[in-house]
């Protein structure tokens, strides 16, 4: 089986392991030392700077403010949106009529520009005009007239959550369709004939035998858990939000490189960031690594 | 969680009957779930091409309602002003080459780092996270200047090349978690048949990976459709031609011009115009997903 | 020159201004009016290259590439009354048609060179049409100088790399979202000292500088610490916006002061048909840069925003501020303030506007532009100045006016001069014209609007600075520290929606200065007057 595989191993990974250390590793390396400098960005002085930056970091009220955010969204997306993902990845598993027109329109989201995505949950929101004031006040509840889903500090993240939860939904549907595709069929005609329900073998069969897919998918979310930094910026114009409420750590980093001049202190946080994300990742791969089911 | 039944009981004749009515309350019920995201999600896009043949008024003084009269004009307008025609075959020219290198690179990675257990696979794996985390926009002026030493700037191999490069990560990590779930046998069977370990990829499981290769070719055509931080920074032309933008490049123009000058209307028709090719290759090649998965369809 | 006779020319220089566009409709009609001819009189062209010579960074070559080239320039200013002619028609996209006809010693004040200008440019709301006007025009006036025009949306991002590298541009529109402060290249030293283009003569007024063709006061925000580093190429005019027609229907009089202001809102809110105000929500930039900087003003006078300006450790607290503060918290506090504007965008708070939800809106003269698709006919938006204290420091007639669209020229650019060149033939009075007909805004050059339509909104917010005879309000504190700017946008987002009381807003605000006061790595700015 293993024969001719280093040579295999090293002509495999040699291209695209280069590509990718020239035009991506070595430009987030060379940024990555910038952390440690002061630097505007905009001339060839950099001073070194020690470890100023990350001790300013420590004590910056507003970078904790913005992780916070991203803390609470690495607790509510993962369950909400891989939970609704899978659900409707199983059902068009059931001979669901209209599967495919379903798995089409459920895409749609993805598909939308981003400039779109701001413009009509804006308007969905809209305080006097919007859909969801009108909805709310037609099931008759009143007190809500004209209430600024975007301009309260208190709802404006929240609203922004959804947001990404309706966009990214299709998106793990698709990869967990994807990965259903290589499921053989036995399997389940085995769980059949033993009898069982199409939701016992979800959990007997599929989410078992999908169990890589959904690491990926955890690994995915929670990546993007803390950045955030498009769909912030689109529907809070760039201003973090009333009283910088849905300011998450990647948009804080934008405003501090380009209109503060200070790319030194935003790559401090850029590489702040970046060990934390990788831990998450690392732990929660060693967390979720259950033998996966070898066919 | 009402529908969970255990198989024993499942098949015991006596609950048979309630279990067809299950079924269909089930099915409705399902039906019901669906239909209602489905209209979540179906609504904002119609909404965006509706007003894409509104005027600027209507849009604005009454967002829900229907245009009066379609205006047509809003596409010719958005043609011309963003120079859609132009960049369509640019962006052509980067992505078809761009998508084939990242899966079959991307491909060639995740096989190896899936199936073969060697010293620095777990850090190789780790490395390529990163390339999904840092924030790219703190990494654009180094990236520059290996572009400029390069001599690659402002160049469709340079883009491409970049484009790959930056496809990679997100491709390799679903990739590598996808061939770990393609049974090791067939492999195994070919080497004893007498195949090469290159055989064994291009002839086994390439072919079988297809619905991955094909989910993660509609990602990638995605993120790089709609790509344009990287183009803004490393396709600058210093004359006026402009003859290396790209289809995003013209919509942010025209994105960054209705901010200062309202012109929701064009804004929305460009979008429309940039947005059904990427719906068109969604839809022919969901087909071609399902297509890999129907084997593994259970008829419930 | 003293400051008091600056202050005597550029009041002539407003009035000048206002007759002409005051008779600007009747003008336009007669469709390609002449342009200004110019005769070269040597004592104006001694003058000028004199000017250039005393005051120019570069003195040395300079003087001595004028010396040089003093017989060219004759011979080249022949060629061009030559060339007006076959050159009339390739202009004719602009309404005034021919190339405006240059003295000798305008011809090339900086000392240009045959070679190449490479001009990068912001293109949003105004386009880029005028840029690649002032290019063609350029180009005829110097046959062997080529401009090479790039229009780009993000000015850092695009431009960030070249900075860093040592091969910036030599003209750049630093405008729009993207940005570049120009605090960050100034403290860097990448820009230009633009004080030999202001001395330059001017290309088509004849025996005046460059800078005695701008506004009084248009070019301060592109001023540190006394010294010009940018030219801003366009002019606004802020106020509080209404429709006319609708106002004068309901019996309404436009307030002389706040405590007016405030009375007209109570009636306007016990009619009940409309909420008093509106503001773009998620911008609280309109009500600082608009609305409370003007009641500060009106209270206490220049020195009180030039307190804030300067970081002073009591700024906050002066009793101008204070009743500033007050003043504009009652607008939320009474409920004038339409339900739900925290919640909208520029567009859509304009839009709830515009349908008469809310007699007014805080803007600038860009509104009109910004909402031409979007405005009923009839409408008519005017503009007036914020209201301000029948016992307070400042001028009543103060008009809330700056320059903006900054344009720079990087210092390690190829050709500076270019780039300095392009900005003079940008700010000719042929190009303003074309600016103010095309764009429909303001160049802040005298006579620019000369033989140009105006709408109705641009002719009140030109008679705003009629009616302040050149005393215009500054407050700079938000163009020298985004950090500071963030912070007065989140708390001042927070005082007009009541989450903060105008004591706290007081406060936070003086912590928030005192912070940037005290980090050696803010550059600091102080003006004096």
């Amino acid at each position: 089986m293993n024969r001719g595989k280093n040579g295999l191993i090293v002509s495999f990974l040699a291209l695209p392991l280069g590509l990718y250390s020239v035009f991506v590793l070595f430009p987030y390396c060379a940024a990555m030392l910038f952390a440690f400098t002061r630097w505007s960005g905009l001339s060839s002085v950099i001073r070194f700077n020690g470890l100023n930056n990350f001790i300013k970091l420590y004590n910056d009220e507003k970078f904790w403010h913005a992780l916070s955010h991203n803390a609470i969204a690495l607790v509510i997306l993962p369950p909400i949106t891989l939970g609704l993902a899978l659900f409707f990845a199983f059902l068009f598993t059931q001979g669901t009529r209209f599967a495919r027109f379903f798995r089409i329109a459920f895409f749609f989201p993805q598909v939308l520009s981003v400039v779109i995505v701001a413009v009509v949950w804006s308007f969905i929101y809209h305080p006097t005009v919007g859909l969801l004031n009108a909805s709310i006040q037609a099931i008759g509840i009143k007190g809500l007239t004209s209430f600024p889903w975007l301009g309260d500090s208190r709802t404006v993240f929240g609203a922004v959550l959804g947001v990404v939860i309706w966009q990214s939904v299709g998106f793990y549907m698709v990869l967990f369709v994807a990965g259903m595709g290589s499921i053989p069929a036995d399997y389940y005609e085995a769980a059949r004939i033993d009898g069982a329900s199409p939701w016992v073998m979800f959990w007997s069969v599929t989410v078992p035998l999908l169990w890589d897919t959904i690491r990926t998918a955890i690994i995915f979310i929670a990546i993007a858990a803390m950045d955030l930094f498009g769909i912030v910026l689109v529907m809070t114009n760039g201003t973090g939000g009333p009283s910088r409420a849905a300011d998450v750590v990647p948009t804080y980093l934008f405003s501090t490189a380009f209109s503060d001049g200070n790319f030194g202190y935003a790559s401090a946080m850029g590489l702040v960031l970046l060990v934390l994300v990788l831990v998450l990742s690392i732990v929660s791969l060693r967390f979720t690594a259950r033998e996966s089911f070898e066919y | 969680m009402a529908t969970i039944t255990s198989p024993r009981k499942a098949a015991q004749p006596q609950t048979e009957r309630s279990l067809a009515t299950r079924n269909v309350i089930g099915k409705t019920l399902i039906l019901i779930i669906l239909g209602a995201w489905a209209v979540i999600v179906i609504f904002p896009m119609l909404w965006s091409i509706m007003t894409s043949f509104k005027t600027d008024q209507e849009i604005f003084f009454s967002p829900w309602a229907l245009p009066k009269t379609p205006v047509w004009s809003n596409f010719s307008r958005a043609w011309t002003t963003a120079r859609l025609g132009e960049y369509l075959l640019n962006t052509l020219l980067v992505i078809a080459p761009s998508l084939f290198l990242t899966l079959l690179l991307s491909a060639m990675a995740s096989y190896v780092l899936a199936r073969f257990e060697f010293r620095g696979r777990m850090l190789i794996t780790y490395i390529f996270l990163i390339g999904m985390i840092f924030p790219l926009f703190l990494a654009l002026v180094p990236l520059y200047f290996v572009m400029r030493t390069l001599h690659l700037l402002d160049t469709f191999p340079g883009l491409i090349l970049v484009y790959v490069a930056f496809s990679l990560p997100f491709t390799i990590f679903f990739l590598t978690n996808f061939f770990r779930t393609l049974p090791k046998e067939l492999g195994e069977a070919a080497t004893i048949d007498g195949a090469g370990q290159y055989g064994i990829f291009f002839r086994i499981y390439l072919p079988l990976a297809k619905p991955g290769l094909i989910t993660m070719g509609i990602f990638n055509f995605l993120g790089q459709w709609n790509q344009y931080i990287l183009p803004n920074t490393l396709m600058i032309t210093n004359d006026d031609q402009h003859t290396h933008y790209v289809l995003s490049q013209g919509l942010y123009y025209l994105q960054a011009k209705q901010f200062y000058q309202s012109d929701w209307s064009g804004l929305f028709a460009a979008v429309t115009i940039v947005m059904v090719p990427t719906l068109i290759v969604y839809i022919i090649f969901n087909d071609r997903i399902q297509r890999g998965m129907t084997a593994g369809a259970v008829k419930g | 020159m003293s400051t008091e006779d600056e202050k005597g020319v550029s009041r002539r220089k407003f009035l000048k201004f206002a007759a002409i566009t005051g008779g600007a409709a009747v003008l336009v009609a007669c469709g390609s009016s002449p342009t200004t001819t110019t005769s070269a009189t040597s004592s104006a062209a001694t003058g000028a290259t004199s000017g250039a010579a005393t005051t120019a960074a570069d003195t040395a070559t300079m003087a001595a590439t004028m010396a040089a080239t003093t017989a060219d320039t004759a011979t080249m200013a022949a060629t061009m009354a030559a060339t007006t002619a076959a050159t009339a028609t390739a202009a004719s996209t602009s309404a005034s048609g021919s190339m405006p006809q240059v003295a000798a010693e305008a011809m090339n004040p900086l000392g240009l060179q045959a070679g190449t200008v490479d001009g990068v440019f912001f293109a949003g709301g105004f386009g880029d049409d005028y840029i690649k006007y002032a290019a063609k025009l350029m180009q005829q006036l110097h046959p062997d100088t080529t401009v090479k025009t790039q229009s780009i949306q993000k000015v850092q991002e695009q431009l960030q790399p070249r900075f860093v590298a040592g091969s910036p541009p030599d003209v750049i529109d630093d405008s729009g979202a993207g940005l570049i402060a120009i605090t960050d290249l100034v403290r860097d030293g990448q820009l230009m000292d633009l004080t030999p283009l202001l001395q330059a003569a001017a290309l088509d007024t004849p025996g005046k500088k460059f800078q005695d063709t701008l506004f009084p006061g248009s070019q301060d925000s592109a001023t540190f610490d006394g010294k010009p580093y940018g030219i801003n190429i366009s002019y606004t005019i802020s106020g509080i916006w209404y429709s006319k027609p609708a106002f004068d229907k309901a019996g309404y009089t436009y307030p002389k002061t706040w405590d007016e202001m405030l009375k007209l809102c109570e009636q306007i809110k016990k009619e009940g048909k409309q909420s008093p105000w509106t503001y773009q929500g998620k911008y609280p930039y309109y009500i600082y840069g608009i609305v409370w900087n003007m009641l500060v003003y009106q209270a206490g006078g220049n020195d009180v925003l030039m307190k804030l300006d300067n970081l002073d450790p009591s700024a906050w607290s002066d009793p101008a501020v204070k009743r500033a503060t007050e003043d504009l918290y009652q607008l939320w506090d009474k409920g004038y303030i339409l339900p739900g504007t925290a919640g909208l965008t520029h567009t859509e708070s304009q839009t709830e506007w515009l349908k008469g939800h809310a007699v007014f809106i805080p803007c600038g003269n860009w509104l009109e532009n910004e909402m031409k698709t979007l405005t009923p006919p009839d409408f008519n938006m005017t503009v007036s100045n914020v209201p301000g204290y029948a016992d307070g420091k400042g001028d009543a007639n103060a008009v809330n006016a700056s320059g903006g669209e900054t344009y720079i020229v990087p210092a390690k650019g190829k050709n500076p001069k270019g780039g300095m060149e392009y900005i003079r033939v940008l700010l000719s009075k042929d190009s303003s014209k074309y600016f103010a007909e095309n764009v429909r805004a303001i160049m802040p050059v005298v006579g620019g609007t000369e033989g140009a339509k105006l709408s109705e909104g641009m002719k009140s917010a030109v008679q705003l600075v009629t009616d302040s005879k050149g005393v215009s309000v500054l407050m700079n504190f938000p163009n020298w520290y985004s950090t500071l700017q963030k912070e007065l946008e989140t708390h001042t987002g927070e005082l007009m929606t009541g989450k903060l009381k105008p004591a706290d807003f007081m406060t936070t605000m003086q912590k928030a200065a005192d912070t940037v006061a005290k980090d050696p790595d803010i550059k600091k700015f102080k003006r004096t007057k």
